[in-house]
């Protein structure tokens, strides 16, 4: 169930947007706090923030910003950030909280409205989301400004108002050519607001930057045997089996994914619960992927069995040599290797 | 009168005044908790356990239905149990006569309801076509028939009739779909589940288990029966070229209806499918079907995403004859309605979830049963949706486990207003299966509502439109003796034309009464009824009474 935050973090990060606040030079002049007593308390407790919401830790973050909220009450920017890390842990209650209250302190960062717009969104007020995404369309420049762009025309257009979604949609098209779901969005705000040809040309574009997507080649089909061409229906039968044939092997995938993570919790708990011998039989069965070695390999540690768990994290090492943790877990388990009778 | 095939058995004064909405805010529309004054005393049993088996969550449904044939509708609730299944009273479906007096006794022993399978879906109509209406039972498990003896007892005709699928069958429906008179039966079967799995789903930390995602398991083939006119059924699933194949990427069906959609006279079939695209095969009038669902637009939403179908209905929801789909989906997902752009022969549909106003209001909440309905008795269509999670703890704060239903009110034009200001008050359920039903016979649609681990309730309409309603009972010919698959049109003076549509079997895993509910708003008076019934035949009744129920016969 993919719902809206996501679409925004993936474009935000892959526009370099990030999650944190540039560090603690934002952190505005205040007056004397408790944290004057420990002056370098809110900024390791922002930082440690922003280093754990770069890596996903979201539950860490917002225990290091709530801390450093608490001594610092009056910084908006920190207020912000902790409502993104709220948002991203899904507590939409509290991340609108904090983001209006970054707001009411004077915020000017875009990342504040477009991140209390995705909140608003979520608890099912879209006049306040609206409100939020024109606010960072309106102080905002850049990736910023194509996000807003894009979340209002998203916004608009599922609230059933696809000629007021299409400016934005068309704005942001301009800004991110290449980018499919947009490209998919303008296509239903064109069908939508009575423009079939230039619908008809946005979905050949979508197919054309992602033919494996499923979905493009739906709405490329549907666009094409509303036409009444008969030459266009045929084609609109080719693409139609092509999205069957994508949404079973997709469906397929999918399946398999969430089998094997399920599998792989399931060694978890065995091993959470203390029955390291079965959680190990269990991983093995896996197959070699790096969580199911490093699950091998835990399973071993937790046994006693330092060296068995250092020959699976090698092999996982190898197969993901980017995973700081493994990396790290294998070192602690070659240190405990050491000590361990031949 | 008799002559014109009409006959009317009874006229029903509306009960007294009723308290008007103080505030006005939500207009007419009133709704008030009946179950504790009617003696409906349910709970339903998930047989729920620490190992979090999938089917707990996903029962169970409610029927109204005249079982004894005294005008009266009574109710038929469906029971789960212990999981995995064993058989005991745990499992023991229950059936509420209604007394006629606005309270129910318990009439399951009397009745000799037998089926003790982990109950989920409930279909009333008459399978066998002697006149009353009998029982089919999905369940988790092999699926029951309960046949009515016509003297206000059942007896179980499932190895009789040949009507027993195994699996996991979710909902079904029946029609006369290869017009040869008696009804046909479509199961839809959820997905391959295993007890014995052991897939961990939850939270590993704390080994707390939670209901795993049914993308893990795959789906189960759906199965079509057809009614060989002598009591006993056949599967022809494949035959009659429906013949789904048991895999990742079909299957998962939760919710089946038949209506005609493209206005040929023949019953389509529409399945809603949990994360599958749902299916939607053309009557081709010669006994067998054809699949459209990709082409028809129904299949999934305006993006090319199949969603998480799970409940139904097909009305006509913006005034132009013919029946517009809706299916509840999960959080995230908006609920679906699928407006009707179909010619005979050509079936086709736009996604107006959004710009209906019928999805948004339903982006945090997670909607299985589903009934079309007159609600305020304006003239126009209504909807109203029970909710409720799947998952106990769902990933997001605002979305909850157990939910408020919603009324979307519809203003005849395929637009919709929420209106869930009228909801009564009390605490949110985990709802699942939905049943309207006019169990006062006071021209006012009531609804039951089963809960998933809570109480059956029971909500007594008591709007105060200051129209009237007109209520229409068909008697079909035999073995159709309900005359399934027929269409009624209203129209009224006020150009406004109102289309009902026989069915049995819609929602999620229930069925709503038979009889068709009109309203008419203040100073609007009908001008002329129209039926189309099964046999092709059409009768018309010029400025047809108001304030009561009119039986109607099938013309020989």
């Amino acid at each position: 169930m993919r719902r809206l935050v996501f679409p925004l973090m993936c474009l935000a990060l892959a526009l370099g947007l990030g999650v944190g606040i540039g560090g603690i030079a934002g952190i505005p002049a205040r007056a004397q706090t408790a944290s004057d007593l420990v002056p370098d308390l809110v900024p390791d407790l922002v930082e440690t923030g922003r280093r754990a919401l770069e890596a996903g830790r979201h539950a860490e973050a917002i225990r290091s910003l709530e801390a450093a909220v608490k001594l610092e009450p009056g910084a908006a920017e920190i207020h912000s950030m902790l409502g993104r890390a709220y948002l991203l842990d899904h507590q939409a209650k509290p991340a609108q909280a904090s983001l209006a209250r970054s707001a009411e302190l004077g915020s000017q960062d875009p990342r504040t409205f477009l991140y209390m717009g995705s909140a608003a969104w979520e608890l099912g007020r879209p006049g306040e989301a609206e409100a939020a995404f024109r606010k960072a369309l309106g102080s905002g420049s850049g990736a910023s400004t194509l996000i807003a762009l894009q979340q209002l025309g998203r916004l608009l257009l599922w609230q059933g108002r696809p000629a007021e979604a299409l400016d934005p949609l068309q704005r942001a098209a301009v800004l991110l050519p290449d980018e499919v779901d947009l490209q998919l969005q303008l296509a239903q705000a064109l069908d939508a607001s009575d423009k079939p040809a230039e619908a008809l040309a946005a979905y050949r574009r979508a197919v054309t930057l992602a033919p494996e997507l499923a979905r493009a080649r739906y709405g490329l089909a549907q666009q094409l045997r509303r036409s009444g061409d008969l030459h266009d229906r045929e084609t609109a039968g080719r693409e139609m089996e092509t999205f069957r044939r994508l949404t079973a092997a997709d469906g397929e995938r999918i399946r398999r994914g969430n089998l094997e993570r399920a599998r792989l919790d399931e060694g978890w708990a065995l091993l959470q619960g203390g029955r390291a011998k079965e959680a190990e039989a269990l991983f093995a069965q896996l197959g070699e992927s790096p969580e199911a070695l490093s699950g091998v390999a835990f399973s071993r540690s937790a046994a006693g069995d330092h060296r068995g768990a250092v020959t699976a994290l090698e092999k996982a090492v190898t197969l993901a040599p980017d995973r700081d943790d493994l990396r790290r877990a294998l070192d602690e388990e070659r240190l405990a290797a050491e000590g361990e009778k031949p | 009168m008799k002559g014109l095939g009409l006959l009317i058995l009874a006229i029903l004064a509306a009960p007294g005044a009723h308290a008007a909405d103080p505030t006005g805010a939500c207009g007419p529309l009133r709704l008030r908790h009946a179950e504790t004054a009617a003696g409906l005393a349910f709970r339903h049993d998930s047989g729920k356990s620490d190992a979090r088996h999938l089917p707990e969550t996903m029962g169970s449904g409610v029927a109204f239905l005249d079982y004894d044939g005294d005008g009266w509708q009574d109710l038929y609730v469906v029971q789960s149990g212990a999981f995995p299944p064993d058989g005991s009273s745990r499992g023991a479906d229950r059936l509420f006569r209604n007394r006629g007096d606005g309270t129910f006794e318990d009439a399951t022993v009397r009745a000799r309801i037998s089926d003790r399978g982990y109950g989920q879906g409930v279909t009333a109509a008459d399978a066998d076509g002697d006149g009353d209406t009998d029982l089919y039972l999905s369940n988790y498990g092999a699926d029951s028939l309960l046949l009515n003896r016509g003297d206000g007892t059942f007896e179980d005709g499932s190895a009789r009739s040949g009507l027993n699928a195994g699996g996991w069958s979710s909902a079904a429906a029946f029609a006369d779909a290869d017009g040869d008179g008696d009804l046909d039966l479509y199961v839809a079967r959820y997905v391959k589940y295993d007890p014995n799995s052991g897939v961990f789903c939850g939270d590993f930390a704390t080994g707390r288990r939670d209901y795993c995602d049914i993308s893990l398991f795959e789906g189960e083939s759906d199965l079509f029966y057809r009614n060989k006119g002598d009591g006993t059924f056949e599967d022809a699933t494949r035959a009659v070229g429906i013949g789904t194949s048991a895999g990742p990427e079909t299957g998962r069906g939760m919710g089946v209806l038949f209506v005609d959609l493209d206005n040929d006279r023949r019953p389509d079939l529409y399945v809603s499918n949990d994360m599958n695209p749902n299916l939607l095969f053309h009557n081709k009038g010669d006994g067998t079907f054809e699949d459209v669902s990709l082409f028809s637009g129904a299949a999934v939403n305006a993006e090319g995403k199949a969603q998480a179908g799970m409940g139904l209905a097909a009305a006509d929801f913006d005034g132009d004859g013919d029946p517009d789909l809706t299916v509840t989906n999960f959080d995230a997902e908006l609920n679906s309605l699928y407006r009707n752009l179909s010619e005979p022969g050509n079936v086709m549909f736009e996604d107006a979830s959004n710009s209906s106003g019928f999805g948004p209001p339903s982006y945090n909440l997670l909607g299985f049963g589903l009934v079309a309905a007159d609600l305020d008795l304006d003239g126009d269509l209504d909807a109203y949706i029970a909710n409720g999670h799947v998952f106990e703890h769902p990933k997001w704060d605002s979305v909850l486990y157990a939910q408020p239903d919603q009324i979307l009110a519809g203003d005849g034009r395929g637009r919709f207003e929420n209106k869930s200001c009228a909801l009564p008050e009390g605490p949110p359920q985990v709802g699942r299966g939905l049943a309207a039903g006019d169990y006062d016979s006071d021209g006012r649609p009531d609804l039951a509502i089963q809960n998933s681990g809570g109480p059956l309730e029971l909500l007594r309409n008591e709007t105060e439109s200051g129209g009237t309603w007109l209520g229409v009972v068909l008697e079909g010919r035999a073995p159709n003796t309900a005359a399934v698959g027929a269409k009624v049109t209203l129209s009224s003076g006020a150009g406004r034309r109102q289309v009902r549509w026989a069915t049995a079997g819609d929602s999620y895993q229930s069925t709503s009464d038979r009889r068709l509910l009109f309203g008419l708003p203040a100073g609007e008076a009908p001008k002329e009824l129209e039926v189309a019934w099964p046999s092709g035949r059409t009768q018309r009744l010029v400025s047809p009474p108001t304030g009561a129920y009119l039986t109607l016969s099938e013309p020989r």
